[in-house]
């Protein structure tokens, strides 16, 4: 009998997560990848292989498992080394130089977020995620045009925090 | 410094020290497709702009998605 693990293609879905985990996660969980994927695709097969899941389903899953496990990674102290926040603040201080483009531009381009209007946040979050304006506007329930103004004057907003804190263009 | 830059930056932020309650990976889901409405999608950006935990999250469906954004 054909079971739904013979249907999909799981070493397509190992792949895809692997390629995705290691583009879009952080350079400290690098190390981490290979198992993290590893250790969801086995639970995914442990849970749902005798199970007909649609292809659409098993990528919902696939998302949650991963997410869990980078979770329960962090939990044991495997990835994202987490340094206290005094040690965070610390490391966010710019140099006598100016030299701004080090790992810790991540940890202020956040702080500077916070300093944003609501809605020229939340265009600017979604921007610097990687969507596009159209994506914005529908997720947001926005107008397009308004939508890209958002974007350019969130923009600009989040320069001008950065660079008041010595990280210039 | 350029928009990718930016998003570069964003995208290797440094996880904090374990806090609170996570979001749920199946609300940034949601999220992400476009399936919630845009007062609760809103509230779950309000989140991926501050937590670099919920912002992979979201990366990861928008990666293992189809593409589009459903419902409107």
């Amino acid at each position: 009998m054909q079971t739904s693990a013979d249907h999909h293609d799981y070493a397509e879905l190992r792949g895809r997560l692997l390629v995705a985990v290691r583009r879009l996660a952080p350079s400290s969980m690098a190390d981490q990848v290979e198992d993290l994927v590893q250790t969801g695709i086995l639970r995914i097969l442990a849970t749902y292989a005798s199970d007909d899941v649609p292809n659409a389903l098993l990528y919902r899953i696939a998302h949650s498992v991963v997410v869990d496990e980078i979770r329960r990674s962090r939990r044991r102290n495997e990835i994202g080394l987490t340094p206290s926040m005094p040690e965070r603040l610390e490391a966010r201080q710019p140099t006598p130089e100016g030299t701004a483009r080090g790992t810790q531009l991540g940890d202020v381009v956040v702080d500077c977020l916070g300093e944003l209007s609501p809605d020229r946040r939340r265009v600017v979050t979604l921007y610097l995620q990687g969507h596009g304006v159209p994506d914005i506007a529908g997720l947001l329930g926005l107008e397009r045009k308004q939508t890209e103004n958002l974007v350019y004057r969130g923009m600009k907003d989040l320069r001008g925090a950065l660079s008041e804190r010595g990280f210039a263009p | 410094m350029t928009d990718d830059e930016l998003r570069a930056a964003f995208r290797n932020v440094r996880f904090p020290v374990l806090a609170g309650e996570p979001l749920a990976a199946s609300l940034i889901w949601d999220a992400v497709h476009g399936e919630l409405s845009p007062e609760r999608t809103a509230a779950v950006v309000d989140r991926v702009a501050a937590d670099p935990e919920a912002a992979l999250s979201w990366r990861l469906a928008m990666a293992l998605g189809d593409g589009r954004i459903r419902g409107r």
